[in-house]
């Protein structure tokens, strides 16, 4: 699960702050993950000549936030075992013989309820 | 004999292979202690003198008796023995007199019954003044002189003058009649007195042992040398007699007869009745004392009511810590006597007695009433102390065997009940334990604990099988925060299949979920959650 969130995380970082997003396949609504402003924003921006250094870091930093944001999204999106797309809380329903996303769940005649209303 | 011996040794071992009921054992213990305890009381009150004090009683008061009678019988024979010294005295006198008027000695008075009757007329009145006085019921004076020397028998046959009470009995004792037993019939016709119907003329000396000694005595007084005749047979009668014999002696010495007073086995009687008291009837006896034995045939008797006393026994004298014991050969008394002086220079010297005698079998049903009595009591107390014992074992035991039975029934509850009694507590307990032990080890449960996981296992199938697949993965030892990973469900997902999993099987938490699953995987029963 971890992998499958890992590869769909956006980034929407900028150079003071880590930041990514997952869009759900069902509803197409972004979740974005909580910003981690980068370490060293200030320093970078007034030495330049230490611009790889900074660069350095700022990768770093901002694989740990992808790891951080991945465990947070990671409360929030499900898979659908039937049609294998990464849904959110809010189209994950649960069901009585099997958790499905909003549309396979309604294409099945499945009834549940959502995981976050 | 050995035989025996080792068939008793083998039924003994035997015995003591075979188990023992713990109350019937304690039972034992108790009535050991009680009987250990009855036999130091038994043992403490024979000490303490509880049991003879029957005995000890029955010394004091015969002590008593003997004192008193023995001083009634010292003051009584003190005073016919006083009383017969002053009629010697005065005979004497009287009989020196006449002898020294007429200038004859007493020799020449024998073969002359003129002088003879003139000495009886002059000693009657003072025999019967005696006789009226003296606390007797005769007084004779014999004569050493016969009417008659030329006669067979002459030499033992002395003139004299013998007066008796004839008609003593203890309902008239004030009025009684003098009747002439001896003498010259002249005096009892003079006097107007009825001759007995035994009346002989003169006395036989030969019946009254002694007599013919005291008479060739050569004595200086009286009272040197008097005594009590042993109980002689009044001669043709069948009446018997203790005499007393004092001398008639004069200023020259001589002794001119014997005189003194009669005391009848009959007036005896009468005399000293019997005493009834709680120990039976006490019977007076004034009696020679000769090698151990009271010589009741020459002796006096008492009343004999209420005893098989017939006045003729000699008895055999067993000496006793508190009385002494009187065999007659046939009948046995109890009592206690002491040597009384009652003559004075006797040749013979006879020792005599005042007894008291008491039936042993008036005494022995005395004793057998309060024996009766400490054996009833002393049984009432070994029995209240059984009943005692045996509900002090029974109250004892009681909470082991019910303990037993519970074990038998297989009632262990979780919660034993106490027994009062705590190794019991103790071994209930450690049972228990090793019974649960023994169910766990064998697959089974508590029956509380396995209603529980019966519930667990019933709830569960209220659960979906989204939720179902969850819980298999807590059955295979996945912790919540891996479940996303092998599910591909949110965490949130997670969170809410658990608290619907939670809320259906009853549980408050992980970890009482967890804990049903180790008990049932241990039980061999986790399957039943599939």
């Amino acid at each position: 699960m971890t992998s499958l969130l890992s590869s769909h995380l956006e980034d929407c970082s900028t150079p003071q702050y880590f930041c990514f997003s997952v869009r759900c396949e069902v509803c197409g609504e972004y979740w974005y993950s909580s910003s981690i402003p980068f370490s060293k924003a200030a320093q970078a921006a007034q030495c330049r000549e230490k611009k790889e250094l900074y660069d350095a870091i700022y990768q770093r930093e901002k694989l740990r936030a992808r790891e951080a944001a991945g465990q947070e999204a990671r409360e929030r999106f499900s898979q659908c075992p039937v049609c294998r797309r990464l849904v959110c809380d809010a189209c994950f329903l649960i069901c009585d013989e099997m958790d499905l996303c909003r549309e396979c769940a309604g294409r099945m005649q499945e009834f549940g309820e959502p995981v976050a209303p | 004999m050995l035989n025996k011996l080792k068939e008793i040794r083998a039924l003994n071992a035997f015995v003591k292979k075979q188990s023992v009921g713990m109350q019937r054992k304690l039972m034992l213990y108790w009535v050991s202690m009680i009987l250990v305890v009855f036999a130091a009381v038994i043992l403490l009150l024979s000490i303490a003198g509880v049991f003879s004090q029957s005995d000890e009683r029955l010394q004091e008061v015969m002590e008593l008796h003997l004192k008193n009678t023995q001083d009634n019988l010292v003051a009584h024979l003190d005073r016919l023995t006083a009383q017969s010294l002053n009629l010697s005295k005065e005979l004497s006198r009287e009989i020196e007199a006449t002898l020294i008027q007429d200038g004859i000695s007493l020799q020449q008075v024998n073969d002359d019954p003129e002088r003879l009757l003139k000495l009886q007329q002059i000693m009657y009145p003072l025999i019967n003044a005696t006789l009226q006085a003296a606390d007797c019921n005769g007084v004779y004076v014999i004569l050493d002189a016969t009417t008659n020397t030329a006669l067979a028998g002459a030499d033992h046959s002395r003139s004299g003058i013998h007066l008796r009470y004839s008609n003593l009995s203890a309902s008239s004792p004030v009025t009684p009649t003098v009747v002439y037993f001896r003498g010259i019939p002249d005096i009892a016709r003079q006097k107007d007195l009825e001759l007995h119907n035994r009346w002989n003329l003169e006395f036989d000396t030969d019946q009254i042992p002694g007599c013919r000694e005291l008479m060739d005595a050569t004595l200086d007084r009286p009272a040197q040398r008097y005594f009590w005749s042993r109980r002689i047979d009044l001669k043709d009668t069948w009446e018997s007699a203790m005499l007393l014999c004092v001398p008639i002696v004069g200023s020259d010495g001589t002794v001119y007869g014997v005189c003194g007073v009669e005391i009848s086995a009959l007036y005896f009687q009468l005399s000293y009745p019997a005493a009834d008291g709680q120990f039976g009837s006490a019977v007076t006896v004034l009696a020679p004392l000769q090698d151990s034995r009271l010589l009741l045939s020459e002796g006096l008797v008492g009343s004999v009511s209420g005893t098989y006393l017939d006045g003729q026994e000699t008895l055999v004298i067993h000496q006793g810590r508190y009385y002494n014991e009187y065999d007659t050969g046939t009948e046995r008394y109890i009592g206690l006597h002491q040597i009384m002086p009652i003559s004075r220079g006797e040749a013979e010297d006879t020792a005599w007695a005042a007894a008291i005698l008491i039936p042993q079998d008036s005494y022995a049903a005395y004793t057998a009433d309060i024996q009766k009595a400490w054996v009833m009591a002393a049984l009432v107390l070994l029995l209240v102390l059984l009943a005692f014992s045996f509900f002090l074992a029974r109250s004892f035991v009681r909470p082991i065997t019910d303990s037993l039975k519970r074990f038998q029934q297989d009632e262990l509850p979780e919660q034993s009940l106490s027994s009062g009694i705590s190794e019991v507590d103790e071994l209930a307990e450690f049972l228990n334990a090793r019974a649960r032990n023994q169910r766990l080890e064998q697959g089974e449960l508590p029956p509380n604990i396995a209603e529980l996981f019966d519930q667990f296992v019933v709830r569960k199938d209220l659960l979906t099988e989204s939720e179902r697949n969850i819980l298999r993965y807590y059955i295979d030892g996945h912790e919540i925060a891996e479940i996303p990973d092998l599910a591909f469900i949110s965490m949130s997902t997670v969170r809410k299949h658990n608290r619907s999993i939670y809320e259906k099987l009853g549980v408050a938490s992980r970890d009482e979920l967890m804990l049903y699953i180790d008990l049932l995987r241990r039980c061999g029963r986790l399957q039943e959650l599939f």
